[in-house]
């Protein structure tokens, strides 16, 4: 649970910041993290036929974040 | 975590409304949801606008709301029926970007060059509902002002590192009168499993404006008990809403983009109201062109001469007018009264 806290606080609260300390425009924030969610094993991003396919096949259910980038 | 399906949705444009209903005024919100849609609950709740708006979340509530759809997916489908109401009504339109105020949106967001000009943020739909309504002449009912009402409109607070624990009672509340009390673990409402507090508001959401009764099974000290909460007519009017980012276009149709506050000053007038801030461009300017000013402090407005609150004044105006009609109101500045109005949008 804290491995997943650590997790979800860092991927889907935070990143405002670039590489370089810079404060990114929201368009690089979105694209930020939607690139890094989609190297992220545990998450699906955006795509609600392939979890809903995922999670019939392995018998879980799913849980739907929904996250505004600020 | 592994036990899950994670999804990272960021956008409504495209989402099925029918299956995803949930506060849409919310930054962070979480719906568990079997393979085959059903709803197993949501979580994340919110309440003001402030840097405490994320007190009433937390990694403790979120667990707990993890756990107890967990529970739900083993007992599925033996518990499908109960699961049912967590599926709201069938919405006017089946996606967000069919509305008609929002048809200038496709159904996924350009990633090219257009990211966030292109997404439909969730609280857009709540805005759509309400232009609708206005755009046909209807007054805006409580039921669609007043939404996901907290829990203390009923006298509850909850705790929010709990699944659905009722930390506080209210005195002379609807929850004391039902015989709630601290400590009390809310497993059913409205014959609803609560996984989270965000449960407990979809209930309140879907319960009448005009009033209605709402049983609960309570579990108190290991034992479990049925418990009915009554609401009378007009409750909903007992939750605040002002802090929702959808209300900054309602200010916009009611006080032509006036900010409302208390005011604190010795000096205050009937209503108790003064302007924080009036908006200085587009369609949020009507005020401030009509000549109302920030530090004004609202004596009448709109036929209200008493006590007020922003929310109380707003519904009020989106009630009992419709586009284009004048709103009348006498501020005092500078110890002056000054009778101004502008137009309702």
């Amino acid at each position: 649970m804290k491995a997943f806290a650590i997790a979800t606080v860092s991927v889907l609260l935070l990143s405002g910041l670039s590489a370089t300390g810079a404060p990114k425009s929201r368009d690089q924030q979105v694209i930020a993290d939607r690139d890094d969610l989609e190297k992220n094993q545990d998450w699906i991003y955006n795509d609600l036929k392939l979890a809903e396919l995922e999670a019939g096949e392995k018998g879980k259910p799913m849980m739907i974040v929904f996250r505004c980038i600020p | 975590m592994d036990q899950f399906v994670c999804l990272r949705m960021i956008q409504m444009n495209g989402v099925d409304l029918a299956r995803f209903q949930f506060d849409f005024d919310m930054s962070f919100g979480v719906i568990f949801m079997n393979a085959d849609g059903t709803v197993y609950g949501r979580y994340g709740t919110r309440n003001e606008r402030s840097e405490n708006a994320d007190d009433q979340i937390s990694m403790e509530g979120l667990r707990e709301a993890m756990k107890s759809a967990l529970a739900l997916h083993r007992g599925y489908p033996a518990n499908q029926a109960s699961l049912a109401s967590k599926t709201g009504p069938e919405p006017k339109y089946p996606t967000a970007e069919k509305y008609p105020q929002l048809q200038k949106y496709t159904p996924v967001i350009n990633y090219q060059n257009q990211v966030a000009k292109s997404c439909i943020h969730c609280h857009q739909i709540h805005n759509a509902e309400r232009q609708m309504l206005r755009e046909a002449g209807q007054p805006i009912p409580d039921d669609i002002l007043y939404l996901y009402p907290m829990p203390d409109v009923a006298g509850i607070e909850m705790d929010p590192k709990k699944r659905a624990t009722i930390l506080r009672i209210n005195d002379d509340s609807p929850a004391e009168k039902a015989g709630l009390c601290p400590g009390d673990e809310i497993l059913f409402a409205a014959g609803q499993p609560l996984i989270s507090v965000a449960d407990f508001q979809w209930v309140l959401r879907h319960t009448p404006a005009g009033g209605d009764s709402i049983p609960l099974q309570v579990l108190r000290s290991g034992k479990k008990g049925e418990i009915t909460i009554v609401l009378e007519n007009g409750w909903k009017k007992n939750t605040d809403y002002t802090w929702r980012v959808s209300t900054w276009d309602l200010r916009r149709m009611a006080l032509g983009g006036l900010s409302l506050v208390p005011d604190t000053s010795s000096g205050k007038t009937a209503t108790g109201l003064e302007v924080k801030a009036a908006g200085k461009y587009g369609d949020h300017a009507v005020a401030r062109k009509a000549g109302v000013l920030p530090g004004d402090k609202i004596k009448e407005i709109a036929g209200l001469t008493g006590p007020a609150s922003e929310g109380s004044v707003i519904a009020h105006i989106l009630q009992t007018t419709k586009p284009g009609d004048k709103i009348e109101l006498t501020v005092q500045r500078g110890g002056k009264e000054i009778p101004l109005s502008f137009k309702a949008q």
